[in-house]
């Protein structure tokens, strides 16, 4: 499974792809994206299965990244690994398309948890 | 205004531990960061861009978290802290440590608030006067530790 992590941080990155393979996702390879619109170039080069992405970002955020995808009519899985966690920006982001919503901090199990569903479909 | 709660300490160390290491640990801390010295001052907001909450930690203890965060060698962040800076390797992590501390003010609580930015500050220009303050040392394995206070302003 290929998944695209999106974050700004470069440090954010490497934990979550860190916590990708603790989590037990087979055969996982990634790639990276340090915002919303380098994420969109990654996309239509890498076509992963998956992506993580953080919410507030310089140049394009996750929730308009997402919006752009789903508006070209794609439909990668496309989930949230945020510091937001309020009712409002989950519930966007919901609404926007996105299958899973992880707060950070995470844990492996907290991942293992929000992804091993959305896969399984 | 804001009513969220200031972070417990268990919140405080569960937070930390899970952004830096199951080894780090949080006690309470009665004096607080010493303001006379130089430290850093993170301030969150509410949607009006009004500052709710800071999170002041002494310079040696982000230096540390910025660099525990990416593994960045301690001798690193303890340079840093004796020039009287954050490291410019280790800013970035420091930013992304203190832009998720936004949880310890807004989990489980009912306001939205985010991270604006970070300043170092000193005894001239020293952290903002707090409403309400709780206190914590942070301990974290290999790197020097020190003194947090969350605070509402």
């Amino acid at each position: 499974m290929k998944v695209l992590v999106v974050d700004d941080s470069k440090a954010m990155r490497m934990i979550v792809i860190r916590t990708l393979k603790q989590s037990g996702i087979a055969n996982l390879t990634t790639v990276e994206a340090g915002n919303g619109l380098e994420g969109l170039a990654m996309v239509a080069e890498h076509k992963p299965h998956a992506i993580c992405c953080d919410w507030n970002m310089p140049e394009m955020k996750g929730i308009d990244f997402l919006k752009k995808l789903r508006a070209d009519g794609n439909e990668t899985l496309f989930g949230f690994v945020t510091s937001e966690c309020s009712a409002e920006v989950k519930k966007e982001a919901e609404d926007s398309g996105a299958a899973f919503f992880i707060v950070k901090p995470f844990t492996p199990n907290a991942f293992e948890a929000a992804l091993t569903p959305v896969l399984a479909h | 205004m804001c009513s969220n709660p200031l972070p417990t300490l268990n919140t405080v160390e569960k937070l930390m531990q899970c952004l830096l290491g199951n080894q780090v640990e949080a006690r309470n801390s009665a004096p607080g960061p010493d303001l006379n010295k130089p430290h850093v001052v993170a301030s969150y907001v509410d949607d009006a861009q009004a500052v709710q909450r800071v999170l002041v930690c002494e310079l040696g203890l982000a230096n540390s978290m910025g660099a525990a965060m990416s593994m960045i060698p301690a001798g690193v962040a303890n340079d840093a802290t004796k020039a009287g800076v954050v490291a410019e390797n280790i800013a970035g992590n420091l930013g992304e440590v203190l832009n998720i501390c936004v949880n310890l003010f807004t989990e489980n609580a009912p306001d939205r608030l985010t991270f604006k930015d970070l300043q170092v500050c000193g005894p001239k220009n020293p952290a903002p006067p707090v409403k309400q303050a709780v206190k914590y040392a942070i301990d974290i394995p290999r790197y020097i530790g020190g003194s947090l206070l969350a605070g509402s302003i």
